[in-house]
């Protein structure tokens, strides 16, 4: 089938108004916002392969009878809701049809006593926390992206927020969900706060990335909202080795502040003002719930603290991060890094606590021998747990702004080094922003022999294959 | 040929909490705010690194100076400096709290420019909400320079330099500058100083910045009489292309 004659069917299928082959709308649902294609769009260039049309369902039952078009006639098909992926995810294939979460959005369900919210698959983070705030209550769930994301999509990249050291990942707050599998048929997984009654059916879908089904609903834990008994304290603390044992004393330690975020000397110099002593890491620490707890937490936190070389440098760098932690989103359609000829980005690895420091060390000392135009490398530990950590790598790199089309090589050579050092020292390739298409030839080495059975539950749930080609699973098993 | 290019590193207004906007005094700590060369001074500077590689492209030698008034100048801003071109990296050490004294500022700076006897002088027309803009203006009245005000470009072509300005009016005038002058840069066309590369800003490690005690400490400061008021993105540098009735202006007169 070609372009047209797929958009003329779906158009019969969903309606005039749920299909649309308008260049800008298929150029704006392509959109990803990894670093090497903002550089490209920033010199007026969109090399992302061309879908046929975007197709916006209203419901789960339209989402179906689209499925089972897609699938009868083995068309690739790209989920998408919020747009914010930062991995290739969202980008669809040549040909193949988008599918936009974003018109099935709402509120469908306000469970207080219970304690959860079910909200469709498009229905903005931010509107979700928003609504949940004024009746006293969050999700707990605060990514950088807050300000773009949709429900469906954190749920299908396994998303992770700023306070997740207390409330986890999503995959801690999905109570139960509703999915369309590549057949077209509903499934809804019930809402429960714990069973045992089989494996966990809910995991399949969280972290799927659109290979395995289409999200269209999800019920979230909520929480008690209490901001006003927040304790908040910086630190400056002698580098980053020293400043990751700290943060492990604190959680081994058995405690749960909700924020636990550690600069890195460059980091620290370059973004935070003028407040740690050269060397030093900056170190973002709150701590909520009822306010006894988190003072305790704050009292306890502050007692490790001493015996790390630490600098107390009050509650102001915490007000200060976060009033402006999301300032980013805004401005990436503004090609900043473009201007000045930069490609700019993150990539986000994870480990036990025996071999962060050294993957860090690592990467940071690699990476200004292996890449030419690398322009800057630093890093944050954002998400902290019993057993470990995440590194979240910042980088710049030169790029030729009238050449844009080798901004991808550089880009890569940079991931590859980051890939490279995490897996040679046994750490995990991402954290959470997902594989995406740009990290999957490093997924066999990241599954090990557990690889296969991705491949097994793929051609299971998807026989044809049409859902996110090249996502996790290469094209060849 | 010498030119030198005044500088100041300041916090990103756009980052300052909008709790202290609305006490905002001389007292206000504004050290959790990133900082960042002043967005009119980075201008500035990248145009003097602009009209160095045009010198040195017709065979001749440039010498960039790079100088700042009070504050700390951190390695990080420094070694970009060394890396993107720059041959001396100079601070004035304040001798009082003169940081928001225009005069003062100017005084220094003036003095230092004195010695280095320059060709040309750059500045941003502005470091900070305490600036009315008017350092560039008596720096060039202490060196009886001739003064030019609203720069967006400046280069250097058939042997002499120039100056592209925004006359009042609305209209642009390319200006000639045959002899000295201090040129005051606005809102540029080039989006900021040049990034470098790592491994040329490790390259730097060695090469040290120059410092110097200001002549004199200011009595006062003028930042008293100032009223503060917070407006989001008031200080954006916007490159020329995104104002579109400078776009139209220039598409018709500049030829370059
Ligand atoms: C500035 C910025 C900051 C970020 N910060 C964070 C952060 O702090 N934490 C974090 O975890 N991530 C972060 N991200 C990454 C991104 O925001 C997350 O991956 C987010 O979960 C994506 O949600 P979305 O709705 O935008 O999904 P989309 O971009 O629309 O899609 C992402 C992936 O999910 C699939 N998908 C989308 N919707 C569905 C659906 N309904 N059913 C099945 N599959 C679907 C897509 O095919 C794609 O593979 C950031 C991104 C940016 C640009």
């Amino acid at each position: 089938m070609n372009n047209e004659q797929i958009t003329a069917e779906l158009k019969k299928l969903l309606g005039n108004d749920r299909v649309s082959d308008d260049e800008k709308v298929i150029l704006e649902c392509s959109k990803d916002y990894i670093g090497f294609r903002i550089f490209e769009r920033g010199a007026g260039k969109h090399f992302a392969p061309k879908a046929a049309c975007v197709v916006s369902p209203r419901s789960a039952e339209e989402a179906s009878a689209a499925l089972r078009f897609f699938n009868a006639n083995k068309i690739d098909v790209v989920p998408k809701t919020g747009g914010s992926s930062v991995t290739l995810g969202v980008e669809p294939i040549e040909g193949g049809v988008i599918l936009d979460g974003s018109a099935m959005n709402g509120i469908v369900d306000f469970n207080e006593t219970d304690m959860w919210v079910t909200a469709r698959a498009g229905t903005p983070l931010e509107y979700l926390e928003n609504y949940l705030n004024k009746r006293g209550y969050t999700t707990g769930h605060f990514p950088q992206s807050l300000p773009m994301a949709h429900v469906g999509g954190l749920l299908a990249t396994r998303s992770i927020g700023q306070f997740s050291t207390l409330y986890g990942g999503i995959e801690d707050l999905v109570v139960g969900l509703e999915a369309v599998l590549a057949d077209g048929e509903i499934i809804k997984i019930k809402n429960s706060p714990r069973r045992s009654v089989g494996p966990d059916l809910r995991q399949i879908f969280i972290g799927s990335e659109g290979t395995l089904g289409f999200i269209t609903e999800a019920t979230l834990k909520i929480f008690r909202y209490s901001p006003e008994t927040r304790w908040m304290r910086a630190y400056g603390v002698k580098g980053m080795r020293n400043g990751l044992a700290a943060l492990r004393e604190i959680t081994v330690g058995g405690y749960r502040p909700a924020v636990v975020r550690l600069h890195d000397p460059t980091e620290t110099e370059r973004d935070l003002g003028n407040l740690a002593p050269e060397g030093y890491c900056i170190l973002i620490l709150i701590a909520e719930g009822p306010s006894a707890v988190a003072a305790a937490i704050g009292k306890g936190v502050e007692e490790i603290l001493k015996n790390y070389e630490t600098v107390d440098l009050g509650e102001k760098p915490v007000l200060h991060w976060l009033e402006h932690r999301n300032d980013v989103c805004a401005t990436l359609d503004k090609y900043k890094y473009y201007k000045l000829g930069a490609i700019a980005d993150t990539c986000e690895i994870s480990a036990p606590w025996s071999k962060i420091a050294d993957i860090y060390e690592a990467v940071t000392e690699r990476m200004p021998r292996e890449v030419e135009s690398l322009a800057s490398i630093a890093g944050h530990s954002s998400h902290s747990y019993v057993q470990g950590t995440n590194i979240y790598f910042t980088f710049g790199a030169m790029a030729d702004k009238d050449k844009p089309e080798c901004a991808r090589e550089i880009y890569m050579n940079i991931i590859r080094v980051i890939m490279e050092e995490t897996l040679a020292r046994g750490g995990s390739i991402a954290h959470h922003h997902g594989s995406g298409k740009y990290r999957t030839r490093w997924m066999p080495e990241e599954h090990g022999s557990s690889y296969g059975l991705l491949y097994r539950i793929k051609r299971a749930l998807d026989p044809n294959g049409i859902f996110n080609k090249g996502v996790i699973l290469a094209d060849k098993e | 040929m010498k030119i030198v290019v005044c500088f100041k590193v300041v916090p990103d207004f756009e980052q300052v909490l909008k709790s202290d906007w609305e006490n905002f005094s001389s007292e206000s700590d504004l050290n959790c705010a990133k900082r960042i060369i002043n967005c009119f001074d980075e201008t500035a500077l990248e145009l003097a690194l602009r009209i160095k590689d045009d010198v040195e492209k017709d065979g001749g030698f440039a010498e960039c100076t790079a100088l700042t008034f009070a504050g700390e100048l951190k390695n990080v801003f420094s070694s970009a400096l060394f890396a993107a071109g720059f041959d001396r990296v100079e601070l004035i050490k304040d001798e009082g709290t003169c940081a928001f004294n225009s005069l003062s500022a100017a005084k220094n700076l003036a003095g230092r420019i004195k010695e280095i006897s320059p060709d040309l002088v750059l500045t941003g027309k502005q470091a900070g909400y305490a600036d009315g803009g008017v350092v560039p203006f008596y720096i060039a009245e202490r060196l009886k320079l001739r003064a030019i005000g609203e720069a967006f470009d400046a280069g250097f072509a058939e042997g002499v330099f120039f100056a592209d300005i925004r006359e009042p009016t609305g209209g642009i005038r390319r200006c000639r500058i045959d002899e000295p002058a201090v040129v005051s840069v606005g809102t540029g066309q080039i989006a900021g100083l040049r990034i470098t590369t790592l491994k040329k800003r490790l390259a730097t490690v060695g090469k040290n910045i120059d410092i110097f005690s200001g002549a004199t400490a200011c009595k006062t400061n003028s930042f008293s009489e100032i009223k503060f008021e917070y407006k989001e993105n008031r200080r954006e540098c916007k490159m020329l292309s995104e104002i579109s009735e400078f776009t139209e202006i220039l598409k018709g007169s500049i030829k370059r």
